[in-house]
């Protein structure tokens, strides 16, 4: 069990802040979703979790320790990713790539063996992807891709989790089986899920808490119902009028097209 | 579960946990000594194939053969020509796996040892020894591949230092700094050998490449350098796998890519360098022996690397044998074989494989 | 740490430029293995007799001072030269050579940079190259001297020829065989030249001179039977390795001297290998100095090499180092050179 900490942190490239005074907590077991519009920076936040870029002042903190003092392989252990859009090279099967997930678990000289093999071949059946084991990537199309990356990150058994925007190219049967996947390894596993995700409906439904994200700061954070307001989607989206509430569970969902008076 | 369990739990197997069985290296490797033994029978001057054999025979320990031949032949056949072939399959391993690394880490199939800057940092070194009006010898280390060696070098540092950024090595800068310095270095060797009077012949003979000179002390010197060069590298082939991703995703799991880079790329310019060093730049085989091991055998390291080197040493130790017997005594430069031989080959793989090896 | 690269680089590029521009001339030692054998002394004034001479020179029928001469060259060209030749230039280190010992010292203006012999050459002025691969003449500084004669090889034939012939149509050129193998070739130069600058009886002097020695030596080493006749290996470098073979002046040396040369099977300059000249096991080795920058590595390299140890040249150490100049250049030095090599092969029979 681990916890994901930003203090004060404000993130950017070439000197330029894209987010200021981040403040922010994902504690385990919990599934925190992070939205906002487009470019508001979500990516650049899932990056500085898994230290592709340094904070440009404030601290991080993966399990109570700094960040960039965590060896890579180690941090690779605690902390896998989702990608949003990935390089993945044609030359490997699409079981090789899930299974270099491994690698942060395998020494220098180290081969794959059969629990590995095993792990990959469960997670794959957990993502529904163990039909396309032996097919290349560029043959896939980009949900199955998204899939395989899912199941990469399964793999890595890692105690935290971040995912960029994991189901965007996801058909409705899908969303549903990954989210219902975080969600369960949240509550049996205690493991601490960060998801960037921009269909606020499923943001509002599977999510513990939500932050949201607008102009280089937090605008909001808490439970979906507190952040998923009329005020706070006009203040940040612009869209007017397009907050109701669910009738079966009463957390709020966002349908546009209709105007309220 | 071990593979049987998981094949009587029928679950399918997935062909990426089939890598090479051992038999494939073992047969392999047999064939680089096949090769070997048949460079070394045959040669300018002619020597029946059993005498050869003896003669190498006899160089075993515990064999002991009375000796039927005479001291020149032996000479001939074991201070002439068997280090020219162990030189030439030493040299056809190096750049084959040198290049494969470069591949590799640059993600790009164009890439070949020489990118950032070695042949034509060894050509200038070797070009102003040429020039230098002192002939010398350190410990049987001329003055020639020395300058070649340490040019070399030199032009990788400088090709390094000029890409890095922070602590960064972006793989793009690298490169451009590779081609900027090389043309330039390039330029400035072609002006050198223009102006070099009575030299220009035997520095062109130099820069296209030959065994010719190679002797024991040259291979001495090689070796150690191109095995511990292999060893290295050949460590890393399965973070070299991951390094296929992009670099992002590589640090994601867990690959501290900087440090990778360093490592793989220091180690496969020095065994390049010190390759060319001693025999001039010899192209194509880095770019085309990892391609068609892949084609073959695909694209993952930990077979791709090792299978590299055998394969680059036998195509190398073969067209050595034909530079140096087609025109019998005179020389073909290797270059030029390496060539001839290598894209028709190279064309026929591709037209028979049609799968993705990049 | 950009800048530190960028100082490496300045510096290698500095360097390097820096090292082209050290000139062979100046770097070659010259080695003299013997000295210089007597030669008659020059006379003073050109002599009024028209010069005797055999070969295809045709002579003007003059009484005092020719006014002009008319000469068929090497390369078959009918040359005609108005008066005498007071300043000359040669394109060829060989025909400097002639040149001087025909006591036309003082009318040379222009010699190419590798003329080196005698001394006094050293101090002319610099008109291009010459070697096979560097027939780098300077045409423009020629017609800028516009000397009254030129003599020039027939390697110049293609090229630097027919731009002079065009360009100074005032000036007299005579082209001379470089490579050739004969004795006879160059004593028709020698003859050739005498006539054109009127210094005829100096030419006659020189050629008869030359006759004699070479046939004292000549005398007994054609008396010798097959097996008297050591086998030689004349290497002119090493990376790769060539040989001198046959149809060459270094060959004819060889045979005259009572030699016999084991790559006279293959014409001109051979590329061969280390296993060949081990399979040909020659008695005697001769190593050229002087080419290239002027280091001896071609001869230490046969010296040295461990793996010529069988050989028999090694065994008996007979490995010697030779001077190109001397023995490469058809001139009036190769008598010189005949006689060392007379004595290296025979020494018992021309000590």
């Amino acid at each position: 069990m681990i916890e994901l900490e930003m203090q004060k942190v404000s993130l950017g490239y070439n000197h330029h802040p894209i987010l200021r005074d981040m403040n922010l907590k994902v504690s385990p077991g919990e599934l925190v979703g992070l939205i906002g519009p487009n470019g508001c920076g979500k990516s650049t936040l899932i990056k500085a979790f898994s230290h592709i870029i340094n904070p440009m002042s404030g601290r991080i903190l993966v399990d109570g320790r700094v960040i960039s003092v965590i060896p890579r392989r180690e941090l690779a252990r605690l902390v896998g990713v989702v990608p949003q859009i990935p390089l993945l090279p044609s030359t490997f099967s699409a079981f090789e790539i899930v299974l270099m997930g491994r690698n942060p678990h395998l020494g220098l000289f180290q081969s794959e063996g059969p629990r590995d093999w095993n792990l990959a071949l469960q997670a794959m059946q957990k993502t529904a992807t163990q039909s396309l084991a032996d097919r290349r990537v560029n043959e896939l199309s980009g949900g199955e891709i998204q899939c395989l990356l899912i199941a990469r990150a399964l793999v890595q058994e890692t105690k935290a989790i971040l995912l960029d925007e994991p189901t965007a190219n996801l058909d409705i049967g899908r969303q549903v089986e990954i989210l219902d996947l975080m969600k369960d390894l949240c509550r049996t596993q205690n493991l601490t899920v960060l998801a960037a995700l921009h269909d606020l409906n499923l943001a509002a439904q599977y999510c513990d808490r939500l932050v949201l994200i607008h102009d280089g700061r937090i605008h909001a954070e808490g439970k979906p119902s507190e952040v998923i307001t009329n005020k706070n989607i006009k203040q940040v989206y612009g869209a007017e009028n397009c907050v109701y509430t669910h009738p079966v569970n009463g957390l709020p969902i966002v349908l546009v097209g209709a105007a309220r008076k | 579960m071990s593979i049987k369990q998981l094949e009587e739990a029928s679950v399918e197997l997935p062909k990426g946990i089939l890598r090479q069985r051992w038999y494939v290296y073992a047969i392999i490797v047999v064939l680089v000594l096949l090769v070997l033994v048949l460079a070394t029978s045959i040669g300018s001057v002619s020597v029946p194939f059993s005498t050869t054999f003896s003669i190498l025979a006899d160089k075993l320990p515990f064999v002991d053969i009375t000796p039927t031949w005479s001291v020149n032949i032996e000479t001939i056949i074991f201070d002439i020509r068997l280090p020219r072939v162990l030189m030439a399959g030493l040299v056809g391993a190096a750049l084959a796996i040198a290049g494969a690394t470069y591949q590799g880490l640059f993600r790009n199939p164009l890439a070949d040892p020489y990118l950032i800057g070695v042949a034509q940092g060894a050509s200038l070194g070797a070009v102003i020894g040429f020039l230098l009006p002192v002939s010398w010898n350190l410990a049987g280390f001329g003055l020639i591949p020395l300058l070649a060696f340490v040019g070399a070098l030199l032009a990788t540092t400088t090709v390094y230092l000029l890409a890095r950024v922070g602590k960064a090595l972006p793989v793009t800068t690298l490169i451009l700094a590779g081609v900027a310095l090389s043309a330039l270095l390039s330029s400035i060797v072609s002006y050198l050998v223009i102006s070099s009077g009575e030299s220009m012949k035997a520095i062109i003979f130099w820069l296209m490449g030959s065994f010719a000179l190679s002797d024991w002390s040259e291979v001495g010197i090689v070796l150690p350098y191109v095995a511990a060069g292999v060893v290295v590298i050949t460590l890393f082939g399965r973070m070299l796998n991951v390094m296929q991703l992009d670099e992002e995703q590589a640090q994601q799991l867990g690959v501290n890519v900087e440090r990778l880079k360093i490592i793989l790329l220091a180690a496969a310019t020095l065994i390049t360098a010190a390759s060319v060093a001693f025999v001039g730049t010899i192209g194509f085989v880095g770019i085309i022996i990892p391609h068609a091991v892949r084609l073959v055998w695909g694209s993952d390291h930990r077979s791709l690397l090792p299978l590299s080197v055998l394969i680059g040493a036998i195509f190398m130790i073969l067209t050595d044998l034909i530079a140096r017997t087609i025109l019998s005594p005179t020389e073909i430069p290797i270059g030029v074989i390496t060539a001839i031989c290598g894209a028709p080959f190279f064309l026929y793989l591709l037209r028979r494989r049609k799968k993705a090896i990049f | 740490m950009k800048t530190i690269g960028a100082i490496i680089l300045l510096t290698t590029m500095i360097l390097s430029l820096l090292t082209s521009c050290t000139t062979p001339s100046e770097t070659t030692t010259p080695v003299e293995t013997t000295t210089p054998a007597e030669t008659t002394t020059p006379t003073t004034t050109p002599s009024t007799t028209p010069p005797a001479t055999t070969t295809p020179a045709t002579t003007t029928p003059a009484t005092t001072i020719p006014t002009t001469i008319e000469i068929t060259d090497q390369a078959d060209r009918e040359v005609t030269l108005e008066g005498i030749p007071e300043t000359i230039i040669s394109l060829s280190p060989s025909n400097t050579e002639i040149l001087f010992a025909l006591g036309l010292g003082d009318k040379v203006v222009g010699v190419t940079q590798y003329c080196n012999y005698p001394e006094e050459a050293l101090d002319k002025t610099k008109i291009g190259g010459f070697s096979p691969t560097d027939i780098d003449v300077s045409i423009e500084q020629l017609v800028a001297m516009d000397p009254d004669l030129i003599l020039a090889t027939e390697t110049h034939m293609t090229e630097v020829v027919p731009k002079l012939e065009q360009f100074m149509p005032e000036t007299a050129i005579i082209v001379i065989l470089t490579s050739t193998e004969s004795f006879d070739v160059v004593y028709e130069a020698i003859e050739l030249l005498g006539e054109a600058t009127d210094t005829g009886e100096r030419a006659a002097q020189i050629v008869s001179d030359m006759r004699d020695r070479i046939t004292a030596i000549t005398n007994i080493t054609n008396t010798l039977t097959e097996a008297e006749k050591p086998e030689v290996f004349y290497i002119v470098w090493h990376e790769p390795i060539f040989a001198i073979g046959g149809g060459t002046l270094g060959n004819t040396l060889i045979a005259a001297a009572g030699g016999i040369n084991v790559f006279q099977d293959t014409d001109g300059a051979p590329m061969t290998d280390l296993e060949t000249i081990i399979d040909r096991n020659p008695d005697v080795i001769l190593a050229s100095l002087g080419v290239g920058t002027g280091a001896d590595l071609s001869y230490q390299f046969v010296l040295t090499d461990e793996r010529l140890n069988g050989v028999n040249a090694r065994i008996n150490n007979q490995v010697y180092p030779v001077n190109t100049d001397l023995y490469g250049r058809p001139g009036p030095r190769l008598v010189e050179a005949l006689e060392e090599l007379a004595t290296l092969l025979h020494p018992e029979l021309f000590p």
